[in-house]
């Protein structure tokens, strides 16, 4: 075999055993809050928000709200970003990020709207 | 409506019939069933045009009886949008598909069929199967088929209308020249199928090689067309966030350019036989994946996109086995036969380094394909998990760093032989890079993998600049793919300054007043205005060291998403872009009291009053009695320099059905507190706090903003529009010789 296919399978060896490593680190489970808590690593929660909890903080120019876990468990989210435009509708959200001390600090939140076929039936 | 389920079942029996005849003629080349075959593709292609054309007589007639319109129109929206409105759902994309499928049916029929009949058996199966998609779930269903609820006959005043984020001249052309790559994708596949069927491993390449360029130009267009929309409408501040949807897109156009550079070798050498075989599948494959995952709902926990479950699971999983069956056959029993030739006889060939880029993009598409799909395997072994955007910004770095070094050596090389050519451009080039690389550095780029990254695209601008510039002069169409090169080079240019030396910071804007960030800029809330559309801005005046503007983002409630909704301002310039997003709008308050509400342990500050919810005090209570429930509170004054501390308990309680609260004055001050409502759900408290006369301000309304710089993203843009033109001149230069 000559040694520039050898090279090559290498190459294609050290970036296949990368992708590999890499991807298994970056996997992130859907878990309860109480999983959540004691993870060190990024988490996503999937739950409902606290209606009417949401709250900027002008002065910490930061977002937050409340948000319940499925099983019903309340936690407090703190979110370093705009805050999405269908948030008062969500049947469902989605943060992605850890926990900080008592706050789930979200690196992304992800908003589930109802989905419009639903709601129909009572409107026609 | 029974005519369009008509149309589309007798144009699933015509493709059926047509792919049937086109085969028999394959086998007999008996001329009857040439004219058989294309008479039925051409009552295909009759049925799919009459079903757009009634889909969008009823788009425009707004008879809302008909579920599409009902879903995704309404009375009030333009002609242009109520044009859009025909992929704004599943049904109408299928058909935009089909539509497209014909349209290239017909180039093939005029150009190949006679010679390649299973070409046309192949492009008419894949149109049978999504005719069969579109009898499941059809377009032309009533609401009353589709609502078991709604009764027969009833026609809504209005229709729910398309979502606003769609309504935007980006989202009018995005989706057909998206589809238009997907379903071209398809050619090159049967052209794939066919050369297998018939044992000829080289003659498709010459025919399916620019079929490939068309499909890696739509797919690309449409895949920058998306990021832009993203970028100038949804206002989280970027253009690519390795969403399924996006990854969906990106996946089949990666497998595209590997496709296309594998033809290349191929025409040349006869090698990469078996490899373009399976590249050209694995692009189409990926097109049907794609399309399973983001129709079928398996994603719909990842993803910010909205994804009906449409029940066609089934069908989708079908569609991706079939074809995945058919070319697995057809290899596997070719495979003695389908040997190329040895190739790529020296190291340092350009052939070698082609090569090397094709294995990076191929690693590329592959490694996204298996991440977007990870929530499916990782679902048979326990909780479904998706992948961090992270896992994808990790990998794009050593893969932009082969992609780089490939594209920059390779157009210096020689085919087939081992040979450096102009060592003085490679030395300028390398000289003028790095040259750039430290004015860059000088500007404060930082990172080692950016300073890495932005030489070898420098210089890969440069190598390729070079080339195309000496072929401009002389054959201008053969300055196509080192154009196309140089551009992609400039989007990881631009990519790279604009998303890792991205610069954001949140500024809270009381109105009419200038306040200065960070950034150094004087900003002013200024008033909302009032748009025709229903889209009201926000009006800004933005004073920069360059002058001052208004900058005017969208914000405003639509009644759609029942929310409010928001679009940035971009100010656009060739050195940075200036992105202003809105968060939030708190209106002001001009009375002298406030309300505040607080969760338990909660501190609020309101300047000369602190206060912190300690608990609800319950008292014992029969079941005669108003059950009254105390807030305990810890309150601090500031009195002069000194605070002092108060502990009170305002109460609520049920009187004659009705909520009743005292009003619990603080001892020796003006201030009083009183509890306007309770949540026993979060177990907060909402108060209304009487602030002293004395000490009434009118605060504000106040309007937080994001305010983010992007440098050089224009150079994204710029190549962007090098590599699409640079793709558009080699298909024409392949188109023109198509026959020599």
């Amino acid at each position: 075999m000559k040694p520039k296919y050898i090279v090559g399978i290498l190459i294609i060896v050290v970036f296949i055993i990368f992708a590999a490593i890499n991807l298994s680190k970056s996997l992130t489970p859907y878990v309860t809050v109480e999983e959540a808590r004691k993870s060190s690593s990024v988490v996503q929660v999937k739950g409902q928000r606290v209606p009417g909890s949401e709250h900027f903080d002008v002065d910490q120019k930061q977002f937050s709200f409340r948000m319940a876990d499925e099983s019903g468990k309340e936690f407090q989210v703190l979110y370093n970003g705009v805050k999405p435009a269908n948030m008062e509708q969500a049947e469902e959200i989605v943060v992605i990020g850890r926990f900080n001390g008592p706050q789930f600090e979200a690196e992304q939140l992800l908003v589930k709207c109802p989905s419009k076929y639903q709601a129909e039936g009572a409107e026609i | 409506m029974i005519s369009g389920i008509l149309a589309i079942s007798i144009a699933f029996v015509a493709a059926a019939v047509s792919a049937a005849a086109f085969w028999l003629f394959y086998r007999d080349r008996d001329e009857r069933f040439y004219q058989l075959a294309s008479r039925s593709f051409a009552v295909m292609v009759a049925g799919i045009v009459f079903s757009v054309v009634l889909l969008y007589y009823n788009i425009f007639t707004h008879n809302f009886q008909l579920n599409y319109v009902y879903s995704y129109t309404s009375l009030k929206l333009s002609t242009y949008y109520l044009i859009s409105t025909f992929w704004g759902g599943q049904e109408g994309t299928f058909l935009l598909w089909l539509l497209y499928g014909s349209v290239f049916g017909i180039i093939l029929i005029r150009t190949v069929a006679r010679r390649e009949p299973m070409v046309l058996f192949f492009v008419l199966l894949v149109q049978a199967f999504i005719l069969l998609i579109l009898l499941k779930k059809s377009p032309f269903a009533m609401l009353w088929h589709v609502h078991a609820n709604a009764p027969v006959g009833i026609m809504p005043a209005d229709g729910q209308s398309l979502n606003p984020l769609l309504q935007n001249p980006w989202m009018i052309i995005h989706p057909p020249i998206m589809f238009m790559g997907y379903s071209s994708t398809v050619v090159a596949f049967a052209f794939a199928l066919n050369a297998m069927v018939k044992r000829q491993f080289h003659a498709w390449v010459k025919m399916a090689r620019p079929w490939v360029i068309f499909s890696a130009m739509m797919l690309g267009t449409g895949i920058i067309m998306g990021g832009y929309w993203s970028y100038v409408t949804l206002g989280w501040g970027g253009y690519w966030a390795w969403d399924p949807v996006e990854n969906a897109s990106f996946v089949p156009w990666v497998f595209s350019l590997v496709l296309l550079h594998g033809l290349i070798i191929q025409n040349r050498q006869k090698g990469l036989v078996k490899t373009n075989l399976a590249l050209a599948a694995l692009m189409f494959i990926s097109v049907l994946w794609g399309s399973f995952l983001t129709r079928s709902g398996v994603l719909a926990d990842f993803s910010v996109h909205s994804f009906a479950e449409a029940g066609l699971n089934i069908y989708l999983v079908g569609f991706v086995a079939l074809f995945t069956g058919i070319f697995l056959f057809l290899f596997i029993k070719t495979f003695k036969n389908s040997m190329g030739s040895r190739f790529a006889e020296g190291l340092f060939s350009r052939e070698t380094f082609i090569l090397i880029g094709m294995l990076t993009l191929l690693f590329t598409g592959t490694v996204v394909f298996i991440a977007t799909s990870s929530p499916i395997y990782t679902g048979l072994f326990g909780q479904p998990s998706n992948v961090s955007i992270e896992f994808y910004n990790v990998i794009s770095i050593p893969i932009a760093v082969f992609l780089l070094a490939s594209m920059a050596i390779a157009p210096l090389l020689a085919w087939k032989i081992s040979e450096f050519r102009n060592p003085k451009v490679v030395g300028i080039s390398a000289a003028a890079s790095f040259f750039i690389t430290l004015i860059a550095v000088v500007l404060g780029m930082n990172r080692p993998v950016s300073i890495l990254l932005v030489f070898l695209s420098f210089f890969a601008v440069a190598i390729n600049g070079y080339v195309a510039f000496k072929f401009v002069r002389k054959i201008p169409a053969k300055s196509g793919p080192y154009l196309a090169h140089a551009g992609i080079a400039l989007m990881i240019i631009g990519i790279i300054s604009s998303s890792i030396y991205n610069r954001s910071e949140k500024v809270t804007l009381p109105a009419g007043q200038f306040t200065t960030t960070q950034f150094g800029y004087d900003v002013q809330f200024v008033s909302f205005v009032q748009s025709p559309d229903g889209k009201d801005r926000v009006r800004l005046i933005v004073k920069t060291p360059k002058g001052s503007y208004y900058a005017e983002p969208q914000f405003y409630y639509s009644e759609y998403t029942k929310s409010y909704m928001l679009s940035p301002h971009v100010d656009m310039d060739i050195a940075k872009d200036i992105y202003i997003s809105p968060i939030s709008f708190m209106p002001g308050s001009n009375g002298n009291q406030k309300q505040v509400r607080l969760s338990k342990n909660q501190q609020e500050d309101l300047g000369e009053l602190k206060m912190t919810f300690n608990r609800f005090v319950t008292g014992d209570h029969t079941d005669q009695a108003p059950m009254t429930v105390k807030a305990d509170l810890s309150v601090s004054v500031k009195k002069g320099d000194a605070w002092q501390d108060f502990n009170v308990q305002p109460a609520i309680w049920m009187e004659n059905n009705q909520l009743a609260s005292d009003e619990v004055q603080l001892p020796d001050t003006d201030y009083s507190l009183k509890i306007e409502a309770l949540d026993a759900n979060n177990g907060s408290v909402t108060l209304s706090v009487n602030t002293p006369l004395s000490d009434v301000q009118k605060s504000p309304d106040i309007l937080a903003v994001e305010i983010s710089e992007k440098p050089f993203i224009s150079v994204l843009w710029f190549g962007t529009i090098i590599m699409i033109l640079g793709v558009a001149m080699s298909l024409y230069d392949r188109v023109k010789h198509q026959h020599q």
